[in-house]
């Protein structure tokens, strides 16, 4: 009996390489004969990928993040920054999701952003300062997950300044250095 | 340059090598500051210049998770469980009508034995090194292949899918269309779009076989001949260990098997 590690290193090694054809077939066939059920079905599922192509991802999955994406839709420019992506976002720019919620709902005071920050969150989500800005600009939304979840619709909260909201944020110490270089770069609150 | 992968070759020892490509994305992208790496992670689609490479994103990931760094690792585990997930073949898809859902079933149960296997792998990579990883940076999507032939194997499949699929017709009946279908398959790569669609069904169809029978049509679709004289030629009968005549018959079963398979596909569309 081959040792199930080594028919483990067969089997992954047979399905690296370059070429599944007849001959890398038989190589294989040859010198691991107690393998051949198992290669010959191996050989099938490399010729499902090969042929059958790729899976559709499921809907919750993270969607292509492209810049021309967002300057397709400037009015839904998070719609591409959803669960992991969303999460990634906001690590991509060091803060708490929390601030980036507050961003996607627009509850910053579209003023009071230093524009060292609109600049660094223009470029993490791949849209021009002038897309971020006009997103931004426009009414405060409520996000559709409380919407669905409260008794009464819920009223749209009022905006807050930049400067409250990281105030008013529990901040790791990194988070903190990067947003005060944001504050201090500009003089707006 | 990335830090070479350490798994050695089976034959002659050396160690395995990523293809000239990954390693050129993989100088581009170590580049990048991680979190511009975690952001094009993010991208999803191969035709895209920014597209991050499976065997990149896993690189990258192995290395964050020695580093024990939780944000990225997050983000990134994510990225690439969805690259997984995309790479298993869609077989449900291209399977008979009547046969979708039950196959649905089943590849659900494939594709989380797959996640379980390669959480296993990646948390032993996290304590030690897990050299079979390194397979999955020289050609991913292949290595998934591997992957999903161990799910399936473990994965006991819907009752259904064992029992006799064909049981009225002659084994030997004439399948002409068939034996067609599978010299275009083995000879002609291009295609136009419905021949390319009727390939898709029928190796979804071939997918439903019961074990015996998908292994002669896999050697078949390999040009390996049921038997030969000249003892050194690899022959279906030495390979699977039966007469020829049990070849055989499994074959033909197949065959009129699939062809069903296909009819009644037609007629369902």
């Amino acid at each position: 009996m081959i040792d199930r590690r080594l028919a483990e290193d067969v089997l992954y090694a047979f399905s690296v390489e370059p070429k599944h054809d007849r001959q890398t077939l038989e190589n294989y066939l040859r010198r691991y004969p107690e393998l051949a059920e198992e290669l010959i079905d191996l050989s099938h599922e490399l010729r499902l990928v090969a042929e059958l192509g790729e899976s559709e991802v499921p809907t919750d999955a993270p969607v292509t993040a492209t810049a021309e994406a967002a300057e397709r839709r400037p009015e839904n420019l998070f719609n591409d920054f959803k669960g992991a992506t969303f999460a990634a976002l906001a690590n991509s720019l060091n803060i708490p999701r929390s601030i980036l919620v507050a961003f996607r709902d627009r509850l910053v005071v579209p003023a009071s952003i230093p524009v060292r920050f609109l600049n660094r969150l223009s470029n993490a989500i791949g849209a021009s300062v002038d897309a971020v800005r006009a997103y931004l600009e426009q009414p405060p939304t409520v996000a559709a997950a409380l919407s669905f979840k409260a008794d009464q619709k819920p009223s749209v909260p009022d905006q807050v300044t930049f400067s409250e909201l990281v105030r008013n944020t529990p901040l790791t110490e990194s988070q903190e250095a990067e947003l005060r270089q944001d504050l201090s770069g500009d003089d707006r609150n | 340059m990335a830090e070479p992968l350490r798994k050695k070759k089976l034959e002659g020892g050396s160690i395995y090598q990523r293809p000239p490509n990954v390693e050129a994305s993989l100088d581009a992208l170590l580049l990048l500051p991680i979190d511009q790496f975690v952001q094009r992670c993010a991208i999803t689609s191969r035709g895209d210049p920014k597209y991050v490479p499976s065997e990149c994103l896993l690189h990258v990931l192995r290395q964050v998770a020695r580093l024990n760094n939780g944000d990225h690792f997050e983000a990134l585990f994510g990225f690439l469980r969805q690259r997984i997930l995309k790479a298993l073949p869609p077989v449900e898809r291209f399977a008979p009508g009547d046969r979708r859902a039950s196959e649905s079933a089943a590849a659900a149960d494939i594709r989380d034995a797959v996640l379980a296997q390669f959480d296993q792998m990646l948390c032993r990579d996290r304590l030690d090194y897990e050299e079979h990883l390194d397979f999955f940076e020289v050609r991913f999507d292949m290595a998934i292949a591997k992957a999903r032939s161990t799910a399936r194997r473990k994965v006991k499949r819907d009752a259904d899918r064992d029992a006799p699929l064909y049981l009225n017709d002659e084994p030997n009946e004439h399948t002409r269309e068939v034996e067609a279908a599978f010299v275009r398959l083995q000879s002609d790569p291009v295609y136009e779009f419905e021949e390319s669609d009727y390939r898709k069904r029928l190796l979804a169809a071939i997918d439903l076989l019961p074990d015996d029978q998908r292994r002669v049509i896999e050697l078949q679709l390999q040009d390996i001949p049921i038997d030969s004289c000249d003892p050194d030629t690899v022959t279906m009968v030495k390979v699977l260990g039966c007469a020829e005549k049990t070849v055989r018959n499994r074959r033909d079963r197949a065959h009129a098997t699939l062809r069903k398979l296909l009819s009644r596909e037609g007629e369902s569309r």
